[in-house]
């Protein structure tokens, strides 16, 4: 663990602390307990009229029986079956309708989480060198540091995309880091383009011991995940002037 | 022989009360307002004791339980926008001392100047001990909404509370909503 996520941790716990730092006023549990015996008193006398105040069962008029007898005079039982059918694909037409998932577009927050969530799942493969070119579909950014160390593998099911590249970088200190890439224009979940972007943040979201970014080149996104906090985040950027 | 819901409660408030009320007060960030949410809370606990199946849960149950009598107390105010709040949460201080003292009274007032829904997110992290996919379980929120309100909160508690001597990061840049 980093020094800096250890003082992380440390603030973490120092705020816990001074969380429960709180002094108690004197007479309180008394207090609560006779208050909830006074309230405990009156709902048991509220209760007691309410009891027996159910309709009594019979007295609905059977006027259904009637009309399920109308019915079935009408509807030939020769007709049932291929009725039956039709209303049912009527149905599963009317509820794929109103039910259809309709997934609104991701935004910056919700790319960032799933991300997080398929970097915990994600079993790192041995990746190649970048002497084996990956697709040109998924680019290296610029905006970030590589050196020879970096190596790069497909990933399947990033957000939804049936592929992606992944590429695993390290910087001079030591911190490893990944960087997702996917194509932005894909048939699956759209992405809010407008909350992304088009540069790295400068300040990444820290969460769980590590610092997360994302950024557009209006063609693929590109998802930095540091290793690290905020500082190790940067270490990964090009420039350090880029502005979120 | 079941216990009398009476004497559940006696004990729900034996064991429970003291940290339901210290909840309650970083919640409102005032004594008579922290023993009335608390009060609130002990009243609906007791008419829905018979929901409560597993007493290990009790404290959980309650803190949930106080959570929605403060958001009902709440919701009749007009809501603070997060965008008014100057959650400057880019000059954080990269070192502190090895030994961290956080002034409960500073702690209060920087949790008074956080919105409702990071208020909440803040404290179901610290007190309830939850991550924040637990979190948003819990509200029922998306979890990169979770994320980015902890984060931002945390940011800025450590703005207000951390050592002035600390050197703020470079470049500072306001955080999108």
């Amino acid at each position: 663990m980093s020094v800096e996520t250890m003082n992380d941790e440390h603030f973490d716990r120092a705020v816990g602390r001074a969380m429960e730092q709180v002094p108690l006023p004197l007479g309180l549990a008394e207090r609560l307990l006779a208050t909830l015996q006074a309230a405990d008193g009156q709902l048991a006398e509220a209760n007691r009229p309410a009891q027996g105040s159910w309709p009594v069962e019979g007295s609905r008029p059977a006027d259904g029986s009637r009309l399920a007898e109308k019915n079935r005079r009408v509807v030939s039982r020769r007709w049932l079956v291929p009725a039956s059918i039709a209303a049912a694909a009527l149905v599963a037409v009317f509820g794929w309708f109103v039910f259809r998932p309709v997934y609104p577009p991701m935004g910056y927050e919700d790319v960032i989480a799933d991300v997080g969530d398929f970097y915990d799942q994600e079993a790192a493969a041995e990746g190649q060198p970048l002497a084996v070119v990956p697709s040109a579909d998924f680019p290296l950014s610029s905006a970030v540091v590589t050196n020879s160390s970096t190596r790069w593998r497909p990933v399947s099911k990033l957000l939804g995309r049936s592929t992606g590249v992944a590429y695993e970088l390290t910087s001079a200190r030591g911190k490893r880091a990944t960087l997702y890439v996917v194509d932005l224009n894909s048939r699956h979940r759209p992405i809010a383009t407008n909350s992304l972007p088009s540069s790295p943040p400068n300040n990444g979201i820290f969460t769980e011991g590590r610092t997360m970014g994302a950024w557009s080149n209006g063609t693929q996104l590109y998802v930095l995940v540091v290793e690290g906090d905020d500082r190790d985040y940067r270490g990964f950027l090009r420039r350090r002037d880029h502005l979120a | 022989m079941a216990e009398t819901p009476a004497l559940d409660m006696a004990l729900l408030v034996a064991e429970q009360h003291a940290a339901v009320y210290r909840y309650a007060y970083r919640l409102t960030g005032a004594v008579c307002d922290a023993e009335d949410l608390t009060q609130q809370a002990f009243l609906a606990a007791q008419r829905k004791i018979g929901q409560l199946r597993d007493p290990r849960r009790a404290r959980g149950w309650l803190f949930a339980i106080l959570r929605n009598c403060y958001l009902k107390t709440r919701r009749k105010r007009v809501p603070l926008s997060a965008t008014k709040v100057d959650l400057d949460v880019d000059n954080i201080p990269e070192k502190q001392p090895d030994e961290l003292a956080i002034d409960p009274e500073k702690l209060q007032a920087a949790l008074n100047e956080l919105p409702d829904e990071f208020k909440i997110v803040i404290l179901m992290f610290y007190f309830e001990g939850c991550s924040y996919r637990e979190i948003a379980e819990r509200l029922t929120l998306p979890s990169g909404t979770v994320m980015s309100r902890l984060s931002r909160a945390k940011g800025h508690l450590r703005a207000r509370l951390l050592p002035e001597t600390s050197q703020p990061l470079e470049t500072p840049t306001r955080l999108r909503r």
